[in-house]
Parts: C-alpha cells; structure tokens; sequence
C-alpha cells in the first residue's frame, strides 16, 4: 500500500531526501526498520526511531493506506 | 451554547527568544494576583568544543505536527499531576547563536513547590520526547547533529 515517508536531521541528511511516497509492506515495528535499512544500507550505523501517524512505535503496528511513516534520529530540543 | 476547540498555544518561535520577550511575559503576569511564584527555565545555547572545533550556533528544526502533540501532552499532564495558575512554552526554530536564548518554560502557581516540581518535570519532558532536531553549526559552517543525553 502507498504511504508517504518523512526523514529529519541526521537521517533525512544520510538518505539525501527529506519526503517521498512508497509502496510499503511492513507488519510491524522490526519490519519497518528492515526494510528502511534495505532500502538505504547507510542507516545501519545510525541511530533512529520510527512514528507512525504521530506515534512512536515499538512493535506490531497497523499501516493503512496514506499512512506516514517517519523517521526520527535523536531528540535535540532546550 | 457553541462548542469551540481549545486553541492550543504556539510553542514555536523564530529564531532566539529574547531578554525582552521573556521580562514582558513575567511583567503580563503580574495582574494575575492568585500567584506566589514562578518558576523559570533557560535553555542557552552553550560555545561546547567537539573534536576541537568550538560552536557557534545552533539550527533547530522539527516535525512540527508530532512536537504540537507532544507539547499538548506534556502540558495537559502537567496541569492534571500539579496545581498551576499558568504555564508557558517557546522554543526556538532556526539559527540560535551561542549565548541565546532557545527554551523558555514558564510556570506559575499559588505556592512555589508546585511551580519548581512541574517546571524540572516539563524540560526533562521536553528533552526526552520533543521531535526537535539541533545542527551545531562550528565556525568553518560544518556541524554535527546535537544529541540530547
């Protein structure tokens, strides 16, 4: 199914890009980060987290069409 | 009666925040006689020196939709666990320059131990869970990607 895809900081940086849309088909929350690394080897010495639809996810998740998925390197703010 | 959504406060400044916005917002509080004490915190960006090249700035940038949410929960708990007259937050987006100001939580309550214990509370919040993003920018404009600890 099409979902849209946000990078930030680091990562949107190491992958070059800061949005695209992909068919994706991840179950869960190891999947996605499998399948991110697939697509872009360069994020496997980095550290990220996944949200999806405003959530940070930790596990079984449930993608729909036009959900977002992205992808957030570590936390900066204060 | 007409129901109307609560309007969430903007969080999110440009650039640094100032002496003089946050002297104006302790000055606009002084009228809400209910209160006994604030409570403030300063987040400065700090001249640290990274494999010997020292920063002179930082760019902050977000993902702006997932910070409102989580500024909204870090408030609405904050406001449930203690009892608050007031409570304000800005954070800068864009280029801060060491010596600036880029956070700016403000908290007020009849009696100062619920003002000081909500306000470690929010920053420790703030810092933990904010999808906020922070390139250190150093002199010769390389940088490094800030990483809170």
């Amino acid at each position: 199914m099409l979902i849209k895809v946000k990078y930030y900081g680091l990562v949107a940086e190491a992958i070059g890009l800061g949005t695209e849309e992909m068919e994706c088909l991840a179950a869960d929350g190891d999947d996605l980060r499998a399948f991110f690394i697939r697509r872009y080897p360069q994020l496997r010495g980095l550290t990220w987290k996944v949200a999806v639809d405003l959530e940070l996810i930790d596990g079984p998740i449930q993608l729909r069409a036009g959900s977002e998925i992205v992808l957030l390197p570590p936390f900066a703010g204060g | 009666m007409e129901k109307t959504e609560k309007k969430q406060p903007q969080v999110f400044v440009d650039g640094p925040i100032s002496g003089g916005f946050i002297g104006d917002s302790i000055t606009k509080h002084q009228r809400k006689t209910d209160i006994g004490a604030h409570d403030i915190f300063l987040g400065q960006v700090r001249a640290d020196v990274i494999d010997g090249k020292q920063v002179v700035a930082i760019e902050y940038s977000a993902f702006a939709e997932m910070a409102d949410k989580v500024f909204y929960e870090i408030r609405e708990a904050a406001f449930a666990k203690y009892t608050l007259s007031c409570m304000h937050i800005y954070h800068s987006l864009g280029r801060v320059a060491v010596g600036e100001i880029c956070l700016f939580v403000f908290v007020s309550s009849k009696h100062r131990q619920m003002a000081m214990d909500a306000t470690r509370e929010i920053v420790e919040a703030i810092k933990a869970k904010v999808p906020i993003f922070g390139k250190e920018i150093f002199q010769d404009d390389t940088h490094v990607w800030k990483e809170n600890r």
